[in-house]
């Protein structure tokens, strides 16, 4: 996938030549005894950390359509830095997590734009690795921005905690050793919704499926066409791809047959899925036949509270879930913000930790050793009941939330959906050899 | 021996004739006028001559080849030049540049993939380019910003660039238009000076009728799109079709 | 401006801009050696002030900012990613400012430069002949694209090239996606070093100054190069006929010269510039996405650089590059004490910046460093050189 670097990369130059003076040859090689405990192996990316501060790279939408949705990871993300150097949240319940730095340095912060653009978004990553030295960056709101941003971070040797990106490829073909994603797929979410729409439903139904043309979309009906055909055995009349940011979907839902199809599903999100889903219900496709959206997010949610009622759809996760995590981290978020988070935050918030949690571990933050103690780790104290972080694709295996949408007169602020089913993650999942972790070949760690 | 010949020249617009059948030859050397009331077809005539409009039917002949239809460029290129009636020049570009270009063009071809070589190399260009300043007498001006002359001085300019095309049949769309009694005097001597000098055939459109009658050799009139006299300037003085066209208009 | 080297050197100016290249003023005579001079004066110039560009940008004001307590400093792939678009934006004003033809479409030369590059890496790992590929691809794309649209004036062209770029854009996206790898992003880029890989491109060959990389040094040869063709062309002919379209297009014809054909070399001069620009961007990203490359809001970008940098230089545009990369990368990273951290300000920086400089000094940033100079050394001759005309505003009386 990625190319390796050379050996003397730009910060190994940096590093060793500030370090102890004495810029000789055998300095340039790598090996050193300056600043830092943990300096029992060679540079690598921004390792070592020099001083009293590690710095993480919060690289969030903070402009265009996802602005909302990046505003509340940084929240997150905040609040993960506020409590790692102070305490509190889940920093007092896990054993890694001392409340008072990460390996004895305290935890400062850079932000920068993704503009939910891949370019714009690595030139940010670029910015806080070379000039910030930042030895973590995290966020997102994009699957190709996810993976513009872990290919850098892979070249750069710095680790990268995928935010919101629900597209197979980041832990599929365009999977790296650098990242780990913590959100569940486009796959799971086919795995766990077909058993739940054959339960609503029934079986030997026809399908018709709307999906945005991109990558995501692609791969989200493709999902979808696959799990509905298997276990409940229904078929697929067409699936029919919308230019990416179409607003007015008219003409494709004049098109679906509503006398053969009986279930139409809408693989749009966010922006697209607040325009789509108004529009088919005011064309009365609901009164023919069921509407699914695969994916819910909460721009969408709130833009179209008057359509969801009934919906049927797959999240992260939900402030209402009962688990002792989630209510913990809700009510840390209420103290600071007022309201409940989103799953952005919740996301953002936990692969801080992860993160933290695992250099604490390792005894360091020297990344191939970060990485290792990531990989395989089981977890129970994120919000999700049992987790594994999965060495093979770096996907971890969790439960999937499906939700329905709550009718208008049903709504409050906070509560636009109910939790239907927590579908556990052996039911969601698959195997290392099967689904998108098939295509994954992740790159090197870098100290082979 | 006719330089320019149109045979049954017609230009309509939809409804309208503005050319119609126009036949009319322009003889080697001579200052051949067209004039007419206004409305009559003179401007579009000039157009369909020099290409920028496609005759609706005719043909255009010049030295020897069927131009009718080519575009204004190859017009240029076959040897006939036109000057506007408004100057057409490049404001911000120097005298110098406006000329040149012209030249330029006479040089090498109406197109070349030159865009590698050295504008200072091309020295028969440069040496065209300052004959020309110098026979209308702006080669001191010549690297003063060209929009920044004075109207009259445009004019010469403006002359200077036709001719810099080297043509052989060069047309002046009313040369004189809006000039002051001075100007249209110094405009006329230099329109002799530059016939005698470069033994240039000259198609004049005009309204102005002592100078058509000071320098044209032959007259076409048209009104209302078709010919209603064609001949030298006597004779077109005499003729009752043309006096009646004017009647109230122009002193004769 | 008849090539008096006085009056080119009271323009010269800190980060890329020399003023010589300005049109051609090719005056008979006396010009041949001035040329020449001229020509040389404007390289040396260029690789002067690109030889201290990174050590401005990066270190100088890394060092201000340090001093200040404000992150104004550039990163490592800043200068190189400045001149990728400067290279770009140079092309770019030869269809814009001397021409006269305002294009919406430039996206498509430089990402299916981009593109072509990419995927040739994978069959040579060679980025000389990646540039060559690029290039290629994106001059046999501009033909047909510029012979339709050349067709229509103004608005209509524009449209046009707006339509082609984002036809290729969706093409990429969804339908192409076997070839581009569509939303995912092209990154299957197998190309490290230049001549078979000895000099790897992320290589710091002055130790002690690693703001100095291959790629920077790769880049910065690149620019020379595309700074002195452009040059050429500005000085010959084409340097007069461009102008001079963008003046009065209709007298041009009338002079005898091919408008169409002219304006269809305009543009696909100016869509090779971009084709290497695209070319060199995806060796130095090692990564291209379409919404990079081809989207119509990249090549909105060009225009903005090329119009704030100023349309009336050759070398004018690139500052705009520097000034929008600028505000994008390293602006949207600064934290303000009050404001706090600019983040998505940066577009409204960018803005301001822009309605500051149109405003005050429509010639672009060139233009006012132009007029500074000539102020500055007791207000020069005439107007200070000609300029081309299209998309001025402020400077005709």
């Amino acid at each position: 996938m990625a190319e390796d670097t050379s050996v003397l990369s730009r910060r190994d130059v940096l590093k060793t030549s500030g370090a102890a003076g004495a810029a000789g040859l055998a300095g340039l090689a790598g090996c050193t005894g300056g600043g830092g405990g943990d300096s029992e192996y060679s540079s690598l990316g921004n390792y070592p950390v020099e001083g009293d501060e590690v710095v993480f790279g919060f690289n969030v939408p903070q402009s265009g359509s996802y602005s909302q949705e990046g505003a509340d990871e940084l929240r997150g993300y905040n609040l993960a830095v506020d409590h790692l150097n102070n305490g509190g949240g889940w920093v007092d319940d896990w054993s890694d997590l001392s409340g008072d730095g990460v390996l004895g340095k305290t935890v400062a912060s850079v932000d920068g734009d993704t503009a939910t653009d891949p370019d714009q978004a690595r030139q940010s990553a670029q910015r806080m690795i070379n000039r910030d030295d930042a030895i973590m960056i995290s966020g997102g709101s994009s699957t190709s921005v996810a993976i513009a941003v872990q290919e850098l971070c892979q070249e750069e040797r710095v680790q990268f905690q995928c935010c919101i990106t629900h597209g197979n490829g980041t832990t599929a073909s365009e999977c790296v050793r650098y990242s780990t994603r913590e959100m569940f797929n486009a796959y799971m979410t086919g795995a766990a919704l077909a058993p739940v729409l054959e339960e609503e439903y029934g079986s030997d139904l026809n399908f018709y499926q709307l999906y945005a043309d991109y990558s995501w979309g692609q791969s989200q009906q493709r999902s979808m066409n696959q799990f509905l055909t298997e276990g409940p055995g229904w078929t697929q009349v067409e699936s029919v791809g919308t230019p990416l940011g179409t607003s007015d979907y008219s003409s494709y839902l004049s098109d679906v047959p509503r006398d053969e199809a009986d279930v139409l599903i809408l693989n749009h999100y966010g922006l697209d899925a607040a325009n789509s889903l108004p529009q088919a219900i005011e064309a009365g496709l609901d009164q023919d036949m069921e509407i699914v959206v695969p994916l819910y997010n909460r721009l969408m949610a709130e833009a179209a509270s008057d359509s969801i009622g009934d919906i049927f759809g797959t999240a992260d996760w939900s402030w209402q879930l009962e688990n002792g995590p989630t209510q913990t981290f809700v009510e840390a978020y209420r103290e600071e913000h007022d309201r409940a988070p989103s799953y952005a935050a919740r996301i953002a918030y936990t692969q801080t930790l992860q993160y933290a949690a695992a250099a604490e571990r390792a005894e360091t933050f020297y990344p191939p050793e970060v990485i290792r103690q990531l990989e395989g780790h089981e977890f129970d104290n994120a919000g999700l009941d049992a987790e594994t972080m999965r060495e093979c694709d770096h996907q971890a295996q969790r439960d999937v939330l499906v939700m329905r949408g709550l009718p208008p007169e049903e709504q409050t602020e906070d509560r636009l959906l109910e939790v239907l089913n927590q579908t556990s993650r052996d039911d969601a999942g698959y195997a290392c050899d099967a689904g998108p972790a098939a295509d994954c070949q992740l790159g090197d760690y870098g100290d082979e | 021996m006719s330089l320019l010949h149109t045979q049954g020249l017609t230009k309509q617009f939809g409804g309208l004739v503005a050319v119609d059948e126009v036949s009319f030859a322009v003889d080697s050397g001579e200052t051949r006028a067209v004039i007419g009331p206004n409305g009559a077809g003179k401007s579009t005539l000039i157009n369909c001559i020099t290409g920028a409009l496609d005759p609706t039917a005719g043909s255009v002949e010049f030295d020897g080849d069927d131009i009718t239809d080519r575009s204004p460029h190859e017009t240029v290129q076959s040897g006939i030049s036109k000057s506007f009636q408004t100057a057409s020049i490049f404001p911000t570009m120097t005298v110098r540049e406006n000329v040149q270009i012209a030249a330029l063009a006479s040089e090498h071809g109406s197109f070349r993939f030159d865009f590698l070589n050295r504008l200072s190399g091309f020295d028969g260009v440069h040496e065209t380019t300052d004959r020309m300043l110098e026979s209308v007498e702006l080669l001191g001006d010549a690297d003063v910003e060209a929009g920044s002359l004075p109207y009259g001085d445009k004019r010469r300019l403006e002359i200077a660039i036709a001719l810099a095309s080297e043509p052989k049949l060069l047309l002046m769309d009313e040369p004189t238009a809006g000039m002051s009694p001075d100007e249209t005097a110094a405009t006329v001597d230099l329109v002799e000076q530059l016939q005698d000098e470069l033994d240039l055939t000259i198609l004049i459109v005009e309204h102005d009728m002592e100078i058509i009658f000071q320098i044209a050799d032959r007259i076409l009139v048209l009104n209302r799109g078709g010919v209603i006299a064609d001949g030298t300037p006597t004779a077109v003085q005499d003729s009752e079709a043309v006096q009646e066209a004017y009647l109230g208009g122009v002193e004769l | 401006m008849t090539g008096d080297p006085a009056d080119d050197a009271a323009g010269a100016v800190p980060d890329g801009g020399t003023v010589a290249g300005e049109t051609a003023g090719g005056s008979g005579g006396s010009a041949l050696a001035g040329l020449r001079e001229r020509d040389d004066f404007v390289v040396i110039g260029m690789a002067a002030a690109l030889v201290a560009f990174p050590f401005l940008l990066i270190d100088v004001l890394g060092g201000v900012g340090d001093a200040v307590g404000l992150s104004v400093g550039g990163y490592s792939g800043l200068p190189s990613l400045v001149l990728i678009y400067g290279i770009v934006v140079i092309g770019f004003n030869l269809l814009l400012g001397y021409t006269g033809l305002l294009s919406f479409g430039h996206a498509a030369f430089f990402g299916s430069a981009a593109y072509a590059a990419g995927l040739f890496s994978q069959v040579v790992p060679s980025p000389i002949l990646m540039v060559v590929v690029g290039t290629l691809v994106a001059t046999l794309l501009a033909w047909p694209i510029g012979f339709v649209s050349i067709r229509r004036s103004g608005v209509y062209f524009a449209v046009l090239t707006l339509t082609f770029g984002q036809a290729l854009y969706f093409w990429a996206l969804g339908p192409g996606s076997w070839l581009t790898d569509g939303d995912d992003g092209f990154s299957g880029i197998e190309a490290d070093g230049l001549f078979l890989g000895a000099l790897p491109l992320d290589a710091e060959p002055i130790p002690m100054l690693d703001s100095y990389t291959v790629m920077y040094a790769f880049t910065a040869v690149v620019m020379l190069v595309g700074v002195w063709a452009a040059n050429r062309i500005v000085n010959s002919p084409y340097g007069l006929i461009l102008e001079a379209l963008g003046e009065n297009e209709e007298r041009v014809e009338f002079v005898g010269l091919n408008v169409f054909r002219y304006k269809l070399m305009a543009f696909m001069i100016s869509a090779v510039f971009a084709g290497v620009g695209g070319a060199m961007f995806v060796i130095h990203e090692q990564y291209i996405h379409p919404t990079t490359g081809l989207y119509w809001i990249q090549s909105g970008d060009f225009v903005i650089m090329t119009v704030l940098g100023g349309t009336g230089s050759l070398v004018g545009p690139v500052l705009g590059a520097l000034v929008f990369e600028y505000v994008a990368n390293v602006v949207s990273g600064v934290s303000l004490p009050v404001v706090g951290s600019i983040g998505s300000l940066w577009r409204f920086v960018l803005g301001a910046v822009f309605v500051f400089i149109v405003w005050v000094f429509p010639r672009g940033i060139y233009g006012a460093f132009a007029d500074l100079a000539r102020y500055a050394t007791g207000g020069g001759g005439g107007s200070g050189g000609e300029e081309p005309a299209a998309a001025d505003g402020g400077e005709r009386e």
